[in-house]
């Protein structure tokens, strides 16, 4: 899981804390069936490039598009004292699959 | 983002730059350093600064120039380094942090200026209520809401009672003319908005006596013996090697100003138009073609990131550097999307983020 890089941190609103992250593919749409305590799943795929948003209440909420390698996850305040290893933790169960 | 590239973030930086501004650094960066030395190669970098000074100098039409490396920095420079020291200080509502962080650092009380709910300083009130401030410190135009303030008319209250003032004309300088603030003791403004010139240059301009303390100091290639700074300006304010390229670029977009002036009421106008018909709520009210908006059902950022990727299209979310600003909106918590436009705006730029905006609203109700 090396090949997962991070791209930029930075301070959100509310004290969240956002990480950008570039996997080592495009997040397919069965990817976001992995990430675990999902509450609210929004895809929207009538828009040119499909967004997706993804919120664990409390942890992270985790937005992309599909068929793009990059992904935002905001840490939520709670637990933004481990922002990155979470947003790691995240990018790890979206590629678990085959 | 999409191989379309739609920039509505010109309160950000104006881009493309101006071609004028771009052919002047390129020039300058293969040029000597102006002041040092006293030979030919030096002296004619030394007249594209003077040249340049001349051009910056006519957005306001009167003072003295001194380059900085931006609105920051020229910002900084004023509120930190006037003197006699401020005791209390004034500030209208729609601040940016170049001006709140450096008054905040002063220690110093500060009264916000009576306003309505948009931010717009309200004159009568502000001049029934005057509090004992001796420097006033006013956002010409906020780069949240575009809202212009009475700059003229604060200033001239200001001085009727014997306080100075600032003037932070970073969203203004190369769209609005600067020579009714020429009460003010210090303008300041940048070269990469609305002038479209290179990023990393700015102007601090100065009224006739106004004492300013550098707030950096060394070489400025003459009395170099003396442990002062210079007294004369601008080299008082200016130490160190000039940014040469900036400068030159400077000028250049200074010059070619009053050529590029555009209808930006109407383009102010057309922006808002589109965002309120895809289902946007603007949020505040202004002038010049800065919007602050909100989309139902989703966050600032949710909006940025989806125009970004899904559309081409480059909007900024969140508190744009002016938590002030969003205080007195109310959205503060959340913050919103700006949109703005800038001279190089077409019509399909604006057709796009309806087209983009309405697309989202669709998506999320399907």
């Amino acid at each position: 899981m090396n090949d997962v890089s991070v791209l930029v941190q930075r301070d959100c609103l509310g004290g969240d804390r956002i990480v950008e992250l570039k996997l080592p593919r495009a997040v397919a749409l069965p990817d976001l069936d992995r990430v675990d305590g999902v509450v609210t799943r929004v895809v929207l795929s009538e828009l040119p490039r499909p967004f997706f948003k993804l919120d664990v209440p409390g942890r992270f909420l985790l937005t992309g598009i599909i068929g793009d390698p990059r992904i935002r996850v905001t840490v939520r305040l709670s637990v933004r004292d481990r922002a990155v290893p979470t947003a790691i933790d995240v990018a790890r169960s979206l590629l678990a699959g085959p | 983002m999409t191989e379309l590239n739609v920039h509505l973030d010109h309160a950000a930086t104006g881009l493309p730059r101006h071609p004028d501004a771009v052919d002047a650094a390129a020039r300058a960066a293969h040029m000597a350093t102006p002041g040092r030395g006293r030979h030919g190669a030096q002296a004619a970098a030394a007249h594209v600064v003077r040249t340049a000074r001349e051009s910056v100098r006519g957005l306001v039409g009167a003072g003295t120039v001194c380059f900085t490396a931006g609105a920051t920095h020229a910002l900084n420079q004023a509120i930190a380094g006037m003197r006699p020291r401020p005791r209390a200080v004034a500030v209208d509502p729609m601040a940016h942090n170049a001006v709140r962080r450096p008054l905040l650092a002063l220690g110093v009380p500060i009264w916000i200026l009576p306003h309505d709910e948009s931010g717009r300083v309200d004159l009568g009130a502000a001049c029934a209520e005057w509090e004992p401030v001796d420097l006033v410190v006013v956002t010409h135009a906020s780069n949240v809401t575009g809202l212009v303030q009475p700059a003229a008319e604060i200033i001239d209250i200001a001085s009727k009672r014997g306080a100075r003032a600032i003037v932070d004309a970073a969203q203004t300088a190369g769209l609005l003319p600067l020579g009714g603030l020429g009460g003010a003791a210090a303008i300041a403004f940048s070269s990469h908005k609305a002038l479209r010139g290179l990023p990393g240059s700015g102007a601090l301009v100065l009224g006739h006596g106004v004492d300013v303390e550098p707030l950096v100091t060394g070489g400025t290639g003459a009395d170099a013996i003396e442990a002062a700074m210079p007294a004369e300006l601008p080299e008082r304010l200016e130490a160190g090697t000039p940014n040469l390229p900036g400068i030159a670029s400077f000028g250049a977009a200074a010059r070619a100003a009053p050529a590029a002036r555009w209808d930006w009421e109407r383009a102010s106008a057309q922006l808002r138009e589109s965002i309120a018909r895809a289902g946007g709520r603007c949020v505040g009210a202004g002038e010049l073609p800065v919007v602050a908006f909100e989309l139902d059902g989703f966050s600032a950022t949710e909006v940025e990131e989806i125009l970004d990727r899904s559309f081409g299209i480059t909007v900024r979310a969140g508190l744009h550097c002016s938590p002030s600003a969003h205080e007195t909106l109310g959205t503060i918590g959340r913050g919103t999307v700006r949109a703005s436009a800038g001279a190089t705006t077409m019509a399909d730029d604006l057709a796009a983020l309806e087209a983009a905006l309405r697309a989202i609203a669709r998506a999320a109700k399907s």
